[in-house]
């Protein structure tokens, strides 16, 4: 049996922060949350302490000289997290502002200290640590009160078994430079970074003595919930690598023709890449597949990142909407980052109990994304399509681009290669006429058509050809007439 | 502030009246120094003071005799001046007005915190008050 001290963890109550801190938060550490003004640091603090507390783990809040505990009060009970009930016997709030008007850290300290006394809480926070700082005495004197203050807290906390927070206004080069960063166990660095117009929250946790935390900087996102971080991680698939499906369920396209060029329909689960120009028809086959799942009884969820207006000429479309078949997700920002694109879609699959999602199009969702997530828009697609792969749900995700002849891409960005399967559509002139082809260019692990074949978008949809187009060169976009062989 | 000590500085705060004060006025400024006392530890000195202020500048157009002095800060000076003007007045009026005022304290302070956490705080204060008469009936 190891002899070593186990060092408990707390779970945050944040949705990805522990993922960040390695498993959780270390009981007893000091730690500190650090940030510039509207950073999040007080809604953190707030999220983590009613997640936490309870008749047998009460919480201190000491408030100093920063947000006005009214007001704190009176915007934090706006977060869903914050239970009334725990406000008295679990959570205590004390206010500080007239210990510390004379300067003194040691009257603080012992301020403190009578409170933690008197409370015996497992968890203590102080905020706006800043302020207890700058209301210092200036110079080498002040700095050595400063230091000793921290210590004898921590030291102090860490004797009563509390998990103490620092709440300071400190960006990354304050905090580098100060003695707090040194006494202090943990760090965690809160920002909201501006890139053009858009704003986007980061979060980083700077250290955390005992265990090996994740770096680097990581997305979160501040709702009426909450805090939620997004550790820059894959979801996992259970057994990716483990079993091979040899025979995978097929679904229906919702067009006759391609389930026969699919040889029975696209596998269960499948990311479908439809590739083409504008007109071709992609947006169609989107609805025919959402409409084929509504036929078995399947609910759908659509993307659309396309004007509403357009959108509002497809009746069938309209119609599964109006019949709760398909949910359509609109977004209006133009500052959307990945994980508020993914929040919302996972949601939505998770309240409707969707199994086919459609997304339209690929080309147009860089006009919603902040440049963030714009500039690596084939990173953004990747852990979409890799979120949507964990759910288990079969997507037809469509992707526009100019048809610049000759060329054989099937994408923009290269993005065809993170699709499990693509169907690319094409028009070419034939006989005085822009007519419309498609094939099959991929679906891992299964056979499929490799034949081009023409088809038309009719009332009833799409109607491809039961045979391969009579034309060579077709993606050419100038066919000539197949010779028949002798 | 200490316990009941609001009347620790009457001479300070320049209000209190050397004389006897009638009976009436003290029981319903306790329960001011008992609310008090939870809530400046939350909210701070100021806070309270402020709420307090307002509340009684609201009141002062119907209850023309409430005395508003800018320079009474602190908790302790601010109820002192509540309790010599209450002393003032007889009984009835002054159970009415403090009823009144407590109603607007108690607004004002749910505006800003809203009525469920206000409710919580208030109702702890009570249970402090009868916490603390009961204990004297068994004295």
């Amino acid at each position: 049996m190891s002899e070593k001290v186990a060092l408990g963890k707390l779970s945050t109550g944040v949705p990805g922060l522990d993922v960040l801190l390695g498993g959780g938060l270390t009981e007893f550490s000091f730690t500190l949350i650090a940030g510039a003004p509207g950073s999040g640091k007080t809604t953190l603090a707030h999220q983590v302490m009613f997640a936490l507390a309870g008749p047998e783990r009460r919480a201190l809040f000491f408030t100093v000289l920063g947000e006005p505990p009214l007001k704190m009060l009176r915007y934090q009970q706006q977060f869903s997290f914050f239970d009334m009930d725990k406000v008295g016997p679990s959570v205590r709030y004390v206010n500080l502002a007239d210990d510390l008007r004379a300067g003194d850290f040691s009257g603080v300290l012992e301020r403190i200290m009578r409170e933690v006394e008197d409370f015996s809480p497992s968890l203590v926070f102080v905020d706006s640590f800043r302020s207890v700082v700058q209301t210092g005495r200036t110079g080498n004197e002040g700095l050595w009160d400063l230091q000793h203050f921290i210590q004898e807290l921590g030291s102090r906390m860490a004797t009563w078994q509390a998990t103490t927070f620092l709440i300071g206004e400190y960006t990354q080069a304050d905090v580098e430079a100060n003695p707090i960063i040194t006494v202090a166990d943990g760090m965690i660095a809160l920002s909201h970074n501006q890139d053009g117009d858009a704003v986007v929250r980061k979060i980083r946790v700077v250290k955390m003595r005992g265990q090996a935390h994740m770096a680097g900087s990581h997305t979160m996102r501040i709702t009426g919930d909450g805090i939620r971080v997004y550790p820059r991680l894959l979801p996992s698939v259970k057994s990716a690598y483990t079993s091979a499906d040899r025979e995978p369920r097929r679904i229906t396209t919702g067009v006759a023709g391609l389930d026969d060029m699919l040889h029975g329909g696209l596998p269960q689960g499948h990311t479908l890449m439809v590739s083409g120009p504008t007109g071709i028809g992609k947006t169609i086959l989107g609805s025919k597949f959402l409409q084929a799942g509504a036929a078995l009884g399947e609910h759908g969820v659509a993307v659309y990142f396309e004007k509403h207006t357009a959108r509002l000429h497809n009746a069938e479309l309209v119609g599964m909407i109006d019949a709760g078949h398909v949910t359509v997700l609109d977004s209006l920002s133009l500052s959307l980052s990945a994980e508020e694109l993914m929040d919302d879609l996972l949601e939505t699959i998770e309240a409707t109990g969707a199994t086919r999602v459609v997304i339209d199009s690929l080309s147009e969702i860089g006009l919603y994304l902040a440049p963030e997530f714009r500039h690596d828009l084939r990173l953004t697609v990747f852990r979409t399509l890799a979120t949507l792969a964990a759910r288990g749900v079969t997507a037809l995700i469509t992707a526009g681009f100019e048809d610049n002849r000759p060329d054989m891409r099937f994408s923009i960005d290269n993005l065809c290669f993170l699709a499990d399967a693509v169907l690319a559509m094409r028009f070419a002139e034939v006989d005085g006429r822009l007519c419309k082809f498609m094939t099959v260019v991929k679906v891992r692990g299964c056979a499929h058509s490799n034949e081009l074949r023409g088809f038309r978008i009719t009332d009833k949809g799409l109607e491809i050809d039961d045979h391969i187009a009579p034309y060579d060169g077709v993606l050419s976009g100038w066919p000539t007439p197949r010779l028949l062989h002798k | 502030m200490d316990k009941d000590d609001y009347r620790a500085q009457p001479a300070s705060a320049g209000e209190a009246s050397d004389g006897p004060r009638p009976d009436h006025a003290q029981p319903l400024v306790r329960t001011w120094s008992r609310l008090g006392r939870q809530l400046v530890p939350l909210i701070g000195e100021n806070g309270f003071g402020a709420l307090f202020g307002r509340s009684l500048r609201l009141m002062v157009p119907v209850y023309a005799w409430l005395s508003v002095d800018p320079s009474r800060k602190t908790s302790a000076t601010l109820l002192a001046g509540l309790e010599a003007d209450l002393a003032a007045v007889d009984a009835d009026t002054a159970a009415a007005a403090n009823e009144e005022l407590t109603s607007t304290f108690t607004r004002q302070l749910g505006a800003l915190i809203g009525a469920g956490l206000t409710a919580r705080l208030l109702a702890e204060s009570a249970a402090g008050d009868e916490k603390q008469q009961n204990q004297q009936e068994h004295k």
